[in-house]
């Protein structure tokens, strides 16, 4: 088996708050194999994104700090990298692209300028694949991948010129302008209307297609999960809960919080009256509640499952689970 | 852009007759301008025929709107058989006429063309001092927040934006003129730069710790937005994503401000030449009002605050423009 | 009625605000400061050891001692007294100034927020007009029409002052008036008047604290400033800035001559500072942005 592009272990990146310690990350294991799209799914505030910018190392530090764990991304611990190698690899070989196109762009440089700079940087300045003069070329092209309509009077438009979508694409340009192996996206579509967010994501799918790059989808919209992606790691509280490919998981949930989750999905069709919803609240990431951090709301909570953190065991190839209802215990 | 700045010019229309009717109400509003006059020239025994006499000469018998118009415009002019006194009846504003000092006999256009760049010399010599120190200051602060450089450099700010400018004058000229000599004593009427340094550094030391607040808070709000993030995210580095990305960003607010606050300057420059002795409107504002001794003379006080006004709103004008150059938002306007 | 203070304080005790004050060293010397300042002006008497008007021909330029403080003046005055007294002058300019410029300004902010559309309009324009002006020099105008004097210093500064309330209240009435609270109380019929007193005013109030509290140093900066031109505060009534012109004359004397100059002005330095530091530590502990 090839190794996997991506290898997160462990990984826990905590916020040390006025009011507590907030562990937004709490042990999070997951890998993503060469070309794949994998989805990281979860409600807000169950820490997703900070997982992505743990990854990346661009976690706001104070108050944020990644306290433990190891991210393998082809072969290397990024946590042990250099500020300075982990500059290199940011725009280069992991890409990134926000939610909020609106504040994400700087609003006094020219859409041109921003797409131009990693390339300029990166491409010719440290690794002397291009001559300064195609970079013009090179950001043209850019414009016409992400099918950015009239690119050449675009190119020297500021942000506030564009629309949502085209703020969207223009961000994606930029990032995958020196074809990084992994792009992780955080809700590329969220902040977009439905015509738009199929624009994106038939780009996105398109990229792969063509650049063979991996994608990193992160999104709390379990419609477009279905559409993109090859498999799926849902999150809860901080943690990994549930991994498997999508048919898998869609068909057949194992963990509590997936079936509540896809159940609260409605459903055109079915003859219900009333929404699904999940009993009780999103926990505190302060203090979670002991034991595993769903058990209040879990319909299947048993006795072990409020004393003991379930750990994540694999019940098929490539099937993985974190409750105690499949094992999960520590072992006596 | 250009339609922003124009709409902005146009309303100069508006606010130049409102400052102006401001200005010319000065004398009447002491309720006794003839009175006034003769106090200036030292006569206060000046008897009710004479005072009568000298009513007529400055035309203030006329209906007060006359009166405005005469001075805006200069008609109607000097009638004799009134007992008017041509020299002293204004020859109205928009021809360059700004009144007849009668304290010193002289025109006060003439009084303030000497005065008025002096006092430009050293605003703008304490604003151009002022601007590298304060933007440092700022930068450095807010990139090393809470630490000791941020605590020292923002102390050190707050001291100097409490400190009082007659004060700090006084105690530039007893540290650097008595004491250290580095200085000659101030002395009327002299603007060469070894009397300059002094006022000017004195302003400028307020001006600057006031940038430096404003370019700190400013830096730490930008480097807050989610584009700063981006930045990083692109592999940028770091220089590049403080001195390029974020620095540009800040310095929209922060260069708006530093005009926006020149009325203020104005205020200390006038201080700063009465406490230096420097030849300027200021001085030359304040002593027509009677401060230090001197004797009050309006048509200076109008010359005066009407100078000061006008500057005032030029400032901001400047502001404006700078702000919609800097921003793109205005600068190009909104499209997709 | 002794019950509601007490529960007023209680809150203000637990309030997130105030343990962000509590931490901030700024706020506690600066608080410390402006405390001692207010208990001196009100406890002048108290606290002056001789009448600041009272002259002792036999005492005069008298150095530091224990008992003249600060030293005397050319009169024979004891100087600790007179700043003292002049601490008084300050507070008091300062205060009438706060609620001058407030009762313009605040109603004028509530009503073009409140009103939006061409009130706001209106009322923006002449705040913007107004906001342009330069401060002092409109005051000294005011004060050479109308005459000198403690009360006409701030009328006269409060002819620029109250722009700045009025455009800080403005805009706190814009983003209070979208909350989704207001709207309710205009669902169940609540006039416009009672929505405005109860609901939008009591949220814009803190940083209306904050504008109160650095209004006082504009205010003795600016008054003393006046005083200091002789376009001020006029004796008797005691005044740091007249006092400072008066003995500015005698810096280039041998000492005491200077220090009747630098210690007066050493005073209103540390009390402006201390406004200074302590509004500035009030502005970061209610801003939400601070909250790590």
């Amino acid at each position: 088996m090839p190794e996997p592009l991506l290898k997160v272990q462990g990984l826990k990146t905590y916020f040390f708050l006025e009011r507590g310690v907030v562990k937004a990350v709490d042990g999070v294991d997951f890998e993503m194999k060469k070309g794949e799209i994998l989805g990281l799914v979860g409600e807000t505030g169950c820490g997703k994104s900070v997982t992505a910018l743990s990854i990346l190392r661009l976690v706001q530090s104070p108050p944020g700090k990644i306290v433990e764990g190891k991210v393998i991304f082809e072969g290397e611990d990024l946590l042990k990298k250099s500020n300075e190698e982990m500059r290199k690899i940011r725009g280069t070989k992991i890409s990134m692209i926000f939610q909020d196109p609106h504040t994400s762009l700087d609003p006094v440089f020219t859409i041109g300028y921003q797409i131009a700079e990693p390339i300029a940087l990166h491409q010719v300045i440290e690794q002397h694949l291009m001559r300064a003069e195609e970079v013009p070329g090179k950001v043209m092209e850019m414009l016409k991948l992400v099918r950015i309509p009239d690119p050449e009077h675009r190119v020297v438009e500021y942000p506030h010129q564009f629309s949502g979508g085209m703020k969207q694409r223009a961000m994606i340009a930029m990032m995958i302008s020196c074809n990084p192996s992994l792009l992780i996206a955080d809700e590329p579509t969220t902040a977009v209307d439905v015509t738009i967010q199929a624009q994106i994501l038939d780009l996105m799918r398109d990229l792969r297609q063509k650049l063979g790059t991996s994608v990193l989808l992160i999104t709390h919209n379990l419609g477009v999960v279905a559409e993109m992606c090859d498999r799926l790691a849902v999150m809860y509280a901080g943690n990994i809960v549930e991994q498997a490919d999508l048919k898998t998981l869609f068909e057949d949930p194992k963990h509590p919080y997936t079936s509540a989750l896809l159940a609260a999905v409605p459903k055109v069709g079915t003859k219900k009256m009333e929404l699904e919803t999940i009993p009780g609240m999103v926990p505190s990431l302060i203090t979670p509640p002991p034991g595993c951090k769903f058990h209040p709301r879990c319909p299947h909570a048993m006795d072990i499952c409020r004393k003991e953190f379930p750990q994540m065991i694999e019940i098929d190839k490539g099937r993985l689970v974190r409750c105690h209802l499949y094992g999960g215990g520590s072992k006596k | 852009m250009y339609g922003f700045i124009l709409k902005r010019l146009l309303l100069l229309i508006p606010i130049f007759f409102a400052v102006s009717i401001v200005v010319f109400l000065l004398l009447p509003l002491t309720g006794d301008p003839a009175r006034q006059v003769a106090y200036g020239q030292g006569r206060y025994d000046i008897t009710p025929h004479e005072l009568e006499n000298l009513s007529h000469q400055y035309g203030f018998h006329r209906p007060l709107y006359i009166q405005y118009i005469r001075w805006l415009t200069g008609y109607p002019s000097a009638d004799p058989a009134q007992g008017e006194n041509a020299t002293v009846i204004p020859k109205g504003l928009l021809r360059g006429d700004l009144g007849f000092s009668y304290t010193r006999s002289r025109p006060v256009a003439s009084l303030m063309l000497e005065a008025l760049p002096q006092t430009l010399l050293l605003t703008f010599t304490a604003f151009i001092m002022s601007l590298a120190i304060g933007l440092l200051f700022g930068i450095f602060s807010a990139l090393r927040r809470k630490t000791w450089v941020d605590y020292t450099f923002m102390g050190t700010a707050i001291f100097g934006v409490s400190i009082p400018f007659f004060w700090q004058g006084l105690m530039m000229i007893l540290i650097f003129v008595n004491w250290l000599k580095w200085f000659p004593i101030p002395t009327a009427g002299e603007h060469g730069l070894m009397y300059l340094i002094l006022p000017a550094f004195t302003l400028a030391t307020h001006q600057a710790a006031s940038l430096a607040r404003m370019t700190r808070s400013s830096m730490l709000d930008v480097l807050r937005q989610d584009y700063i993030r981006t930045a990083r995210a692109k592999g940028l580095r770091e220089r590049a994503v403080v001195y390029k990305h974020a620095l540009k960003n800040a310095f929209i607010p922060v260069a708006t401000l530093l005009f926006l606050r020149l009325p203020f300057l104005f205020g200390g420059t006038v201080i700063m030449e009465i406490v230096f002795s420097w030849p300027g409107m200021g001085r030359l504002l304040v002593q027509g009002m009677g401060a230090m001794g001197a004797s009050k003379d309006w048509y200076i006080v109008q010359g005066g605050v009407l100078m000061f006004l006008v500057l005032a709103v030029f400032a901001n004008l400047l502001a404006d423009i700078m702000y919609a150059y800097l921003n793109p938002k205005i600068r190009y306007g909104e499209g997709g | 009625m002794l019950d509601r203070v007490r529960d007023f304080l209680r809150r203000v005790r637990r309030s997130t605000t105030f343990r962000y004050l509590r931490r901030d060293i700024r706020a506690k010397i600066g608080g410390g400061i402006v405390l001692l300042v207010v208990f001196t002006a009100i406890f002048a008497g108290f606290i002056a050891r001789h009448d600041p008007a009272a002259e002792n021909p036999s005492d005069r330029f008298q150095g530091p001692s224990w008992k003249y403080p600060f030293g005397t003046d050319d009169k024979g005055r004891d100087i600790f007294s007179r700043v003292v007294y002049g601490a008084r002058t300050a507070l008091i300019i300062g205060t009438l100034l706060v609620v001058v410029e407030a009762v313009i300004g605040v109603p004028l902010g509530l009503l073009a927020g409140y009103r939006g559309g061409k009130v706001d309009n209106l009322i923006m324009r002449l705040v913007d007009a107004v906001l342009a002006m330069p401060g002092l020099i409109i005051a000294l105008a005011f004060v050479a029409v109308f005459g000198p004097g403690l009360y006409k210093v701030v009328l006269a500064l409060a002819i620029t002052g109250w722009a700045g309330y009025a455009r800080l209240i403005r805009g706190q009435t814009l983003a209070i008036k979208e909350e989704t609270y207001i709207e309710a109380a205009r669902a169940i019929g609540e006039k416009d008047r009672t929505i405005v007193f109860r609901y939008v005013l009591p949220n814009a109030i803190s940083p209306l604290i904050v504008m109160i509290t650095m209004t006082f140093p504009a205010a003795i900066l600016l008054s003393s400033s006046m005083s200091f031109l002789g376009l001020g505060v006029q004796p008797p009534t005691p005044d740091w800035g007249y006092d400072l012109n008066a003995y500015k004359k005698f810096l280039g004397d041998p000492m005491p001559g200077p220090l009747m100059t630098i210690l007066p002005g050493i005073v209103m330095v540390i009390t402006i500072f201390g406004f200074n530091f302590f509004g500035d530590a009030l502005r970061d502990a209610y801003d939400p942005r601070l909250r790590e």
